[in-house]
């Protein structure tokens, strides 16, 4: 045990100046700044492949070479955000054993990320040549409408989620290095945006690929120390089923018992506990009513198929071989990543780690103080890191591959030179980072609720547009931009004023998400389809010579 | 090979793909709503019980409650085996590219059929 996290309610006590670095744990610092090394070093490495090679097809798609690995650990790194290792972890300390119905939809992520549309997009992207799955829906309707508002919406999304994900960072940082929020945001995002830059999708994957064995390897070590600390995982669960629910006795409700072990779950938190006293009678609150459990469920499964940053992998892959070995890779992943936090979380209580609300986030590195020796410790700050700067290096090349390839390139018609497809790929990229760093440093208050909706809004938005593009020879361009623009428009018109909360507690995906899909078939079935000739290069012809 | 003979084989080829793809995703739809639809089930009708009859001592297995082990544990192992069997012997692997015809190249800025 050690004690060279910082709380972030103790960086601010102890620091005078923004810019000073008052960590001086080598434990802590012996990995971080190895692991920092050790991304420059891939990063510049995979430079190197940029010379020779046709400068798009590498800076976007490195070369279409990833084998099993590379995808398998990249892809999943990419989807697991700094969510996925402090908040999701939060929740599991928060809110016991239900979360466990919450998290259930992630047993067919993989199958449905990798499955539903990977070797269909690898496949026509080689033919078309396309570097964007935005590439595709543009190629086959020929519609530059579709492919800027499809362009526009991805960048739109991926801003909002690489805000929050900066933000992530920097605290991350703030914590680890012992330093302000300010210095934090500096460092985080110098580093990312330079090997992102600098290194193209190369190197992006291949770093991905290192952060997503940190990670796995950081969460999975953690829990014989804490099953062990809490004197067995029975004892743990057994000591649990007595933890009091703060915010029912709060609010003078009458006491749940095993509120912990069973749903819908103790009351939800609020976050100014004793602002409602003089409030309405109380009412019950559960955190995990079934309506959302399997809004959930469904968001769980399926969101991470089409997410504009997980897309990329799909048109990087070698082979179909490679993807199938990258599935079998995954499938068990995901169980080890998010069944480790659910046992290592459930134990805390019996730990007497007893985190205020607004510190719950901090469950995973206290948790490693307390109970992991120093070297795992460093590992597993390390490791939300990763998850933060996994994600945050693919979303900016989504960013700029969107502003250069979807948008300058092929909607304004934008002829450059490779030396200026070159000047331009690494100044947009630059430059997302500059803007998201500038925004970031406002901290926005309205920014963490959008980034809750960015998977659902992903998922109600892109989701069956693409679908219908791979797999439907009915679909039409208006189908296709029915379904973008009324997914969106129905998504927001929920979240803003849900006009259905007093009914049943759905997430606004589980609306927006049936819309789209009916917007794509109405608007499709009613315009005309497209030309035989058009579809074959999609379709192809069967024996009997129809398309 | 002539143009013509080159398009009817790029085109049967891509018919093939196109269904073999299409078959594959039906079945990871299929997997996809049996493993949610299973395992929703069973946390809800076991996990979901209300305070007033949940017994005094909580049925653990191996530490976790039954209702976890039964609902999502035992479930997420079933479809990672099944994930595996889908990859190892449904998800075929495509037949060896067939060149695009250069009549039907769909892309002006990229060299079309770059495999």
């Amino acid at each position: 045990m050690h004690d060279g996290i910082l709380l972030l309610s103790q960086i601010s006590e102890t620091t005078t100046k923004w810019y000073e670095l008052t960590q001086r744990d080598p434990a802590i610092l012996i990995p971080f700044v190895g692991y920092m090394l050790g991304v420059f070093a891939i990063a510049i490495i995979a430079h190197r492949y940029q010379r020779g090679a046709d400068f798009e097809v590498e800076y976007y798609v490195a070369g279409r070479s990833f084998g099993p690995w590379v995808l398998a650990l990249s892809w999943v790194a990419t989807l697991a955000s700094g969510g996925s290792f402090l908040g999701y972890p939060s929740l599991v300390y928060s809110y016991g054993w239900t979360i466990a119905f919450w998290v259930s939809g992630s047993m067919v992520t993989a199958i449905a990320g990798l499955g539903l549309v990977g070797k269909r997009i690898n496949r026509l992207a080689r033919q078309t040549g396309a570097l964007t799955l935005v590439d595709l829906l543009r190629d086959r309707y020929r519609s530059d409408a579709i492919g800027s508002v499809y362009a526009a919406m991805i960048v739109v999304l991926t801003t909002v989620y690489l805000m929050a994900q900066f933000i992530a960072g920097a605290r991350i940082l703030q914590s680890i290095l012992g330093t302000s929020y300010q210095m934090g945001l500096i460092l985080f995002a110098v580093s990312v945006v330079a090997y992102t830059t600098y290194g193209g999708f190369r190197a992006v994957s291949w770093t991905d690929t290192m952060q997503g064995i940190v990670m796995i390897v950081g969460i999975v070590l953690l829990v014989p120390f804490a099953i062990h600390a809490a004197g067995g995982m029975r004892e743990a669960t057994l000591k649990l089923a007595e933890r009091p629910d703060p915010t029912a006795q709060h609010r003078g409700l009458e006491r749940q018992q095993q509120a912990y072990l069973y749903g819908p779950g103790p009351e939800k938190i609020v976050k100014e506990l004793g602002s409602d006293q003089q409030g309405p009678v109380p009412t019950e609150n559960p955190y995990l009513p079934l309506s959302l459990a399997l809004s959930m469920v469904l968001l769980r499964g399926i969101a991470g198929v089409l997410m504009p940053t997980a897309v990329p992998r799909m048109l990087a892959f070698r082979d179909t071989r490679a993807l199938r070995r990258a599935l079998m890779l995954l499938a068990p992943y995901l169980l080890l990543m998010y069944g480790s936090s659910l046992i290592t979380m459930n134990c805390a209580w019996s730990l007497d780690l007893h985190l205020a609300p607004g510190d719950s986030d901090q469950a995973v590195p206290e948790m490693a103080k307390l109970v992991a020796p120093a070297w795992l410790a460093g590992v597993l700050i390390a490791a939300p890191f990763a998850a933060v700067m996994s994600t945050v290096d693919s979303a900016l090349l989504v960013v700029s591959g969107s502003v250069v390839r979807d948008l300058m390139q092929k909607t304004f018609q934008l002829k450059l030179g490779e030396q200026w497809q070159r000047m331009l790929a690494y100044s947009v990229t630059a430059a997302a980072g500059a803007l998201v760093l500038t925004l970031a440093f406002s901290k926005p208050p309205f920014l963490i609720p959008l980034v809750i909706h960015y998977a659902g809004g992903s998922a109600s938005v892109l989701f069956w547009p693409s679908l219908a593009t791979l797999y439907w020879k009915r679909a039409t361009s208006a189908g296709i931009l029915a379904g973008l623009l009324g997914g969106g428009f129905i998504y927001v018109v929920i979240v803003l004023f849900r006009p259905f909360d007093g009914f049943v507690n759905f997430h606004p995906f589980m609306y927006a998400f049936p819309a789209s899909a009916i917007l794509v078939c109405i608007g499709s079935l009613l315009t005309r389809r497209q030309r035989d000739e058009d579809l074959e290069f999609y379709f192809g012809r069967n024996e009997d010579g129809g398309p | 090979m002539n143009n013509d003979t080159q398009r009817q084989s790029f085109l049967k080829h891509q018919a093939r793909h196109a269904r073999q793809c299409w078959y594959e995703a039906r079945v990871v739809f299929g997997i996809i709503v049996v493993a949610l639809t299973v395992s929703s089930v069973i946390l809800y009708t076991q996990g979901y019980v209300p305070p007033e009859q949940r017994p005094e001592q909580p049925s653990l297995i191996l530490g976790i409650p039954a209702w976890v082990m039964w609902g999502l544990v035992v479930p997420w192992l079933a479809t990672i085996v099944v994930t595996w069997l889908f990859a190892m012997f449904l998800m075929k692997d495509d037949e060896p590219y067939v060149e695009v015809p250069e009549e039907m190249c769909r892309n002006d800025s990229h060299s079309a059929g770059h495999v």
